[in-house]
């Protein structure tokens, strides 16, 4: 039997009848981890037509099952291609859907409403959210390669979870058509693989304006000098990212590893609090959210309720398939939009994003890269933190790129009491090839 | 006193709707998509610049100071017709305009939702996504003839703009009595149903503010389910379409246009030109021929515009045309001359106009009289009308250049 873990560069230069026993063993192996619940649809007899890629239940693939892993879209069928996945269709082979928190609601990875996704390394883990099959089904070896999405963390914490690479590109540079709104403004489509060039490889590929996400921006990046050495770069780290109430452990893990290449490191401060940055973003995502959810009421597709009326179909239908969190977060995004508390919140939500983003662009003309740890702790258990509050601190260090539109990877660089760690390298707006050039040098360097 | 505001909903005669590529033709079944019918994860499309063009004409035919830019807000509400539980509807695209004497608040632009039939359960979704311009007036109207004439003024503008096919008015009514609060009744479809609205709700003055559906067969107005102060459409920027720069067109105010040209000819005519979109043919008109000739002209030249379907706003009035009303003016020709002329013209046909000095009269009289001896029998029997036959035949030798009247005069001195 051929190494599950080679590196991805071997898998896609595969002859076709290695790549078609690979993925067959890749099939038995989703089958044998069944209770990691990693998938929430699996092909029975895919077409092999390249590496095995999962695509997250939040992004829709045409005549197969698309549900969110909520049980309002229980039974509904995709119905168009996402953009990012008709780029990838003809030299992937499509292994399935993976598991996620509802819509993307969750920093767990856990709350998927079809059954609990388990981390790898130690079921009664979380195996990091929301797209958290994706990090278990690549840790696991049952996928090489898998689209995720990132909204304020989703595709770096389960990267850094369960020890693969997940990376936010600049928002705009990925369509997010055909992605299942959580949060307009911040959602982003994102590679995830096990090494950065597979990520290379995905982004290369589903990058580019798009007519039919207004979002996006005509751009063309230039991924044929990858990799490349890039010669001293100017390293900014903000010391709010290494404090508590991040793990000491982890950050002396990041500190230690920044300097193994050679790089300049510069201390940075902004003045807005990462917590408050947190608050906002909980203020602004569940109004966008709860805007987008109206669709799910029964009327047109999923599951309906009961009733006779459309508003007691609504009521009933939303009452019983929505699970709390999601009820949760449209309550508070219907309460914070309304006339008498959008400016006492959503105004003021608004203002702190746009002051961290000005100081943040004026700590980039001083710094090539920002670095700091992905995840302020290890993968938690299942019933060792449950209040909502106290997962939503988990996004504090995932929260600037989406803030600032900028891209951020996530790369495995050690382990504390045998959990992975990920490493958080942040870039300019659009400089996305250097973040996967320095992401590259690190993994090699590392190694 | 009753005080009447409108809001007043039109299509915008465009190929697509507003956020997709779907055609906009109504009576297809089949004209939807993942993105009009707001499919999870789909997104917008660019909004149509042919719906946001003629917003802004519409705007500033109305009088309206056009904005800088539009921004679309998502307005929340749960109906079966509205796919994603929200409509997608403009900032305005025009401020402080007047018609008719009622000053307009704004136009904007939306989209439009789907058909619902409460009875069968089920929602035509061909025409949710269809650009929809909304007309909003100050509360400046305080009786059914102050409504007519402002309805059928704004159907004078939208017929000027050529801006509308399907010449369809929806209206919400806002209606207030006295010192009572305002009622408002929703999406009235027929000026007949306005009206009716209005005779329903001017009765009394109102305790409260309220909503209210028209019954259409019953014509009968009723209570909504939710009341109004109840209603938060909690209006958020979309988040997926970024701002849009607009600029004035250039359009200039119908009123304004309307005094002009009400200034040069009778009213009457000049609303036929603008509405007929006759205008710019018209004012290449005005420089070469005098109120007259174009009165005379006017109804011409649409009736055979009409009949070969040419939009009349692409009419221009070429050299040729002008040789022509020249020619009859200083009757070289006939009118009957100058028709068919005008008439090649439209047609592509090479122009030939043959004087009518050059016709020997007495000759073709004489050669027809001696073709048609059964014609001439009939009419020496007593069949007089028998004349108009001899006549035609007569015109046709001379190609139309010589007045029927004195072929006639002609024929009967010769026939007598």
């Amino acid at each position: 039997m051929q190494d599950l873990m080679i590196p991805t560069k071997e898998i896609l230069e595969m002859e076709k009848d290695d790549l078609e026993e690979r993925i067959r063993y890749q099939l038995d192996l989703a089958e044998k981890y069944r209770d990691f619940h990693s998938f929430v649809y699996l092909e029975e007899d895919p077409a092999v037509l390249g590496p095995s890629l999962g695509v997250k239940d939040n992004i829709s693939v045409k005549g197969k099952p698309l549900t969110s892993c909520s049980r309002i879209l229980e039974g509904y069928i995709g119905t168009y291609d996402a953009t990012a996945y008709s780029k990838l269709k003809s030299d992937t082979t499509f292994l399935g859907k993976t598991s996620c928190d509802p819509f993307g609601c969750g920093s767990s990875g856990a709350t998927s409403d079809f059954g609990r996704t388990k981390h790898p390394l130690d079921p009664s883990r979380v195996p990091g959210g929301s797209s958290g099959g994706n990090g278990v089904a690549l840790s696991l070896g049952i996928v090489d390669l898998a689209l995720g999405t990132d909204t304020f963390g989703s595709a770096r914490a389960p990267a850094s979870f369960c020890g693969v690479v997940g990376m936010r590109p600049s928002y705009g540079l990925v369509s997010r058509y055909g992605l299942l709104d959580l949060s307009m403004s911040l959602d982003t489509i994102t590679p995830m693989a096990r090494d950065v060039y597979g990520i290379a490889w995905l982004l290369e590929r589903i990058y580019g304006k798009d007519e039919h996400d207004l979002t996006t921006v005509d751009i063309k990046l230039d991924f044929s000098q990858f990799p490349v050495d890039l010669k001293y770069p100017r390293i900014g780290v903000l010391t709010d990212c290494f404090r508590s109430p991040v793990d000491e452990r982890i950050s002396r893990l990041v500190e230690k590893t920044i300097p193994k290449l050679d790089v300049d490191i510069v201390e940075v401060e902004i003045s807005t609090s990462l917590d408050l940055l947190v608050k906002a973003y909980y203020t602004i995502m569940p109004v966008e959210f709860a805007s987008s959810m109206q669709r799910y009421s029964g009327f047109l597709y999923g599951k309906r309720g009961k009733g006779t009326h459309f508003q007691e179909i609504a009521i009933e239908t939303r009452s019983d398939l929505l699970s709390p969190e999601l009820k949760r977060r449209i309550i508070l995004g219907t309460a914070i939009s309304t006339r008498e508390l959008r400016d006492k919140y959503y105004s003021r939500a608004l203002s702190i994003f746009s002051k961290v983003r000005e100081e943040v662009d004026k700590i980039f003309k001083d710094v090539d890269f920002l670095i700091s740890p992905t995840m302020p702790v290890l993968p938690w258990r299942f019933d060792e933190i449950v209040d909502p509050v106290e997962i939503y601190m988990m996004d504090i260090l995932t929260g600037i790129p989406p803030a600032c539109g900028l891209p951020a990877i996530s790369i495995p660089v050690g382990s504390v009491e045998g959990f992975p760690v990920g490493m958080q390298i942040i870039g300019p707006r659009f400089g996305d090839v250097d973040v996967l050039r320095l992401a590259r040098m690190y993994e090699e360097g590392i190694a | 006193m009753i005080r009447i505001g409108l809001e007043v909903h039109v299509h915008p005669m465009t190929e697509s709707k507003l956020f997709c590529s779907c055609p906009t033709s109504l009576e297809s079944d089949v004209s939807m998509c993942p993105i009009c019918t707001a499919q999870p994860g789909a997104k917008p499309m660019a909004p149509n610049s042919e719906a946001i063009k003629k917003a802004v004409m519409l705007a500033e035919a109305l009088g309206c100071k056009i904005e800088e830019k539009i921004v679309f807000l998502r307005k929340h509400y749960f109906y079966p017709d509205l796919p994603a539980g929200f409509q997608r509807t403009s900032t305005p695209v025009g401020t402080g305009g007047k018609l008719a004497g009622v000053r307009i608040r704004e136009v904007h632009l939306e989209e439009d939702a789907g058909r619902y039939d409460p009875r069968k359960g089920l929602v035509n979704y061909s025409r949710a996504g269809v650009p929809l311009v909304e007309i909003v007036t100050e509360p400046d109207m305080h009786s059914k003839d102050d409504v007519r004439v402002f309805l059928s003024r704004l159907s004078d503008v939208l017929d000027f703009l050529g801006f509308w096919n399907d010449k369809v008015m929806r209206a919400d009514v806002n209606i207030s009595v006295d010192h009572g609060e305002r009622v408002e009744v929703k999406e009235v479809s027929t000026i007949k149903g306005i009206m009716k609205v209005i005779e329903l709700e001017s009765s009394q003055p109102s305790k409260e503010r309220v909503t209210k559906h028209f019954d259409e067969a019953r014509q009968a107005t009723k209570i909504a389910r939710e009341k109004e102060t109840e209603m938060d459409y909690r209006f958020i920027p979309d988040p997926d379409i970024p701002k849009i720069k607009i600029s004035p067109t250039g359009q200039e105010s119908y009123e304004e246009l309307f005094k002009k040209v009400a200034a040069e000819i009778p009213e009457e005519i000049a609303r036929t030109i603008l509405v007929s979109g006759l205008y710019p043919a018209y004012r290449e008109m005005k420089n070469r021929m005098e109120p007259e000739e174009i009165i005379e002209w006017i109804s011409i030249i649409l009736g055979d515009l009409k009949y070969r379907n040419i939009d009349p706003r692409k009419f221009i009035p070429n050299p040729e045309f002008f040789m022509i009303v020249d020619k009859l003016r200083s009757r070289e020709i006939t009118r009957y001359q100058a028709v068919s002329g005008f008439r090649d013209i439209l047609d592509g046909k090479q122009l030939k106009l043959r004087s009518k000095k050059s016709v020997d009269l007495d000759k073709v009289i004489t050669d027809v009289l001696n073709e048609e001896g059964d014609a001439v029998k009939k009419y020496a029997r007593g069949k007089k009308t028998v004349i108009h036959y001899l006549v035609g035949s007569v015109m046709k030798k001379t190609g139309g250049s010589i007045d029927p009247k004195k072929i006639e005069r002609e024929l009967k001195k010769r026939l007598e």
